[in-house]
């Protein structure tokens, strides 16, 4: 049975030390796709660390949690005295604030920056529910950038994340069984909980590697993403993130021979999402290219 | 005044590698410590070489980590079953019913082992000899033996002869025991801020020198496999690369040494 999956690396761009863990991930381990966000310390770099790597997909990781790419006296709004998005991670009920014109600004500033690194858009992204003019003028930006949106149906496991990824499927994709596979560390209630499932308690027993080699596939035709924030700590992330310690376990999980050997002994095919969207063979050609024992053609 | 700033464990692991790099780049790091012994130990050396010879490249001998450079076989005191390193901990629950219990034979073949592993690593000797983590009276006899017959200075001997604190006198912020809770809560820059890091006030006063010494680095899952003092690593690389440390530094004009600097007087 043919089985394709995607390994999402999320944060890529957050910054040099989360970026230089990101980096092994994807040169040396099992990653096919980088959502990157576009307001952090790193993002150009790591743009231009992509830009050299083509058969790596890109995904919008919208995150809004550092500072705008405009001068904070464009995007009034958004910001707080420090000039940094004043909502953070506590207060995103702040984002109903913010007038259209602000954030559509603010959003084509960041996809200006990723075209002029990168010569391209994103792949992917995103939506959430419409309930605000930032989240409106997000939409028309992925609109207006041919950004594939909301490429998934969904994830196959139970996850308080999962609400946050669950807006309608775009219906250009219906023919895909595009699947979303969750291995965040499970706060063991099963029941979509809001409970922090990075919280430390949940990380002396996060084995991604197991989770990883856990997936399986239904059909022929579902494929499967996954991923994580396989990366370096750093301060920043400590005190900036709700994803602290567990993103070294995400790498491990990313670089593990034994994920490698199970992908192997499974005749697992590592695809990219435009690989999905469109039918190419882009990072199968990659590992051809590179005589990978991950090459299909290898196994 | 005179700083001199010191981070352990260079090539630890290569987030703790790139880490320490960062610091030399970005922060105010005179000197650091190789673990020659480490499987990202080639990486840190050639980078350090090549791109910062300004650091004093010292050796921190390396008991309890990753694997020996020796054959296991010929150091069987220090090792597992794997053929890894015995931890610190292990060690220490040896010590409860056979107190020193290394020979000073296995002793001395391993830190020669490490230190020529440095040399074959970075072409040249260690600027100095640094212990980690755990030791006995006969391995810290056996370090002082090897450093003695390769003309290499004991960094402990420089730090006395400068009357400068060392290791967790520096690092205050590290109260033991150190869990993974209190790594995640204590704050190296804001203790510096609000003025309670006192040997840098009392060094300034008195135009003197001053030593933080820290284990600065990024952090990636092989330091939890080795290693208790995990995510304050990240704390301590703060201190050294904060905008707040460097302009400190500049206004106060400090003036940062290393080993190096001291044995050149």
């Amino acid at each position: 049975m043919r089985k394709r999956l995607v390994y999402r690396a999320d944060d890529v761009g957050y910054t040099l030390a989360f970026d230089l863990g990101a980096f092994k991930a994807i040169d040396e381990g099992i990653v096919t796709s980088a959502d990157v966000m576009f307001d952090s310390p790193h993002t150009e770099e790591a743009l231009q660390w992509l830009k050299e790597r083509p058969w790596i997909s890109i995904g919008w990781h919208r995150h809004l949690w550092e500072s705008p790419v405009l001068p904070a006296s464009e995007v009034p709004h958004m910001v707080d005295a420090e000039g940094r998005f004043k909502w953070r991670h506590l207060h995103a009920e702040l984002m109903d604030e913010v007038p259209y014109e602000e954030a559509y600004k603010e959003f084509e500033t960041e996809m200006a920056r990723c075209y002029a690194i990168l010569g391209r858009y994103p792949d992917t992204a995103s939506l959430r529910p419409q309930k605000n003019e930032l989240e409106r003028a997000f939409a028309d930006i992925c609109q207006k950038c041919q950004i594939n949106v909301n490429v998934t149906n969904g994830s196959k496991i139970a996850s308080s994340t999962a609400s946050y990824f669950s807006q309608k499927r775009d219906s250009k994709f219906d023919h895909l069984n595009f699947q979303s596979w969750i291995v965040h560390p499970d706060n063991g209630k099963g029941d979509g909980s809001k409970e922090s499932e990075y919280d430390l308690k949940f990380f002396s027993s996060y084995d991604t590697t197991a989770n990883i080699m856990g997936i399986q596939w239904d059909n022929e035709e579902e494929i499967i993403m996954t991923g994580g924030h396989p990366g370096y700590l750093d301060d920043h992330i400590l005190a900036e993130s709700r994803c602290t310690i567990h993103r070294v376990r995400e790498l491990q999980g990313a670089i593990s021979p034994k994920v490698k050997q199970w992908i192997i002994e499974n005749h697992v095919e590592l695809v990219n999402q435009r690989d999905v969207l469109f039918g190419t063979n882009e990072y199968q050609d990659h590992l051809k290219a590179v005589n990978s024992p991950l090459w299909i053609g290898n196994m | 005044m005179k700083l001199l700033v010191t981070s352990d464990d260079y090539g630890f692991t290569y987030a703790v590698t790139d880490g320490v790099l960062h610091c030399a780049r970005n922060g105010i790091l005179t000197e650091t410590g190789l673990f020659s012994n480490m499987n990202s130990a080639p990486y840190a050396a050639k980078r350090m070489i090549e791109e910062f010879p300004n650091i004093c490249l010292g050796i921190d001998i390396n008991l309890v980590a990753g694997s020996p450079v020796s054959n296991p076989k010929m150091v069987p005191s220090m090792v597992q079953e794997s053929g890894e390193f015995k931890s610190s901990g292990m060690h220490r629950k040896l010590d409860e019913t056979m107190p020193d219990h290394i020979p000073y034979e296995e002793a001395y073949l391993e830190i020669m082992n490490q230190t020529k592993r440095f040399i074959e690593l970075t072409g040249k000797k260690p600027e100095y000899f640094n212990g980690h983590s755990y030791s006995t009276p006969t391995t810290r006899k056996a370090m002082v033996d090897v450093a003695k017959e390769l003309d290499i200075p004991m960094l402990s001997d420089i730090l006395k002869q400068y009357h400068l604190l060392s290791g967790a006198q520096t690092a205050v912020w590290n109260v033991k025991p150190f869990s993974l809770e209190a790594q995640l809560a204590c704050d190296p820059i804001g203790m510096f801020k609000e003025g309670k890091l006192t040997y840098l006030d009392e060094a300034y006063q008195n135009d003197g020198i001053a030593h933080i010494h820290v284990h600065a680095g990024f952090i990636d899952q092989e330091v939890f496999r080795y290693s208790t003092y995990t995510v304050v690593r990240t704390k301590d690389l703060e201190l050294i690369t904060a905008p707040e440390m460097i302009q400190w530094v500049k206004d106060h004009n400090v003036e940062l040494i290393s080993v190096r600097d001291l044995l050149e007087k």
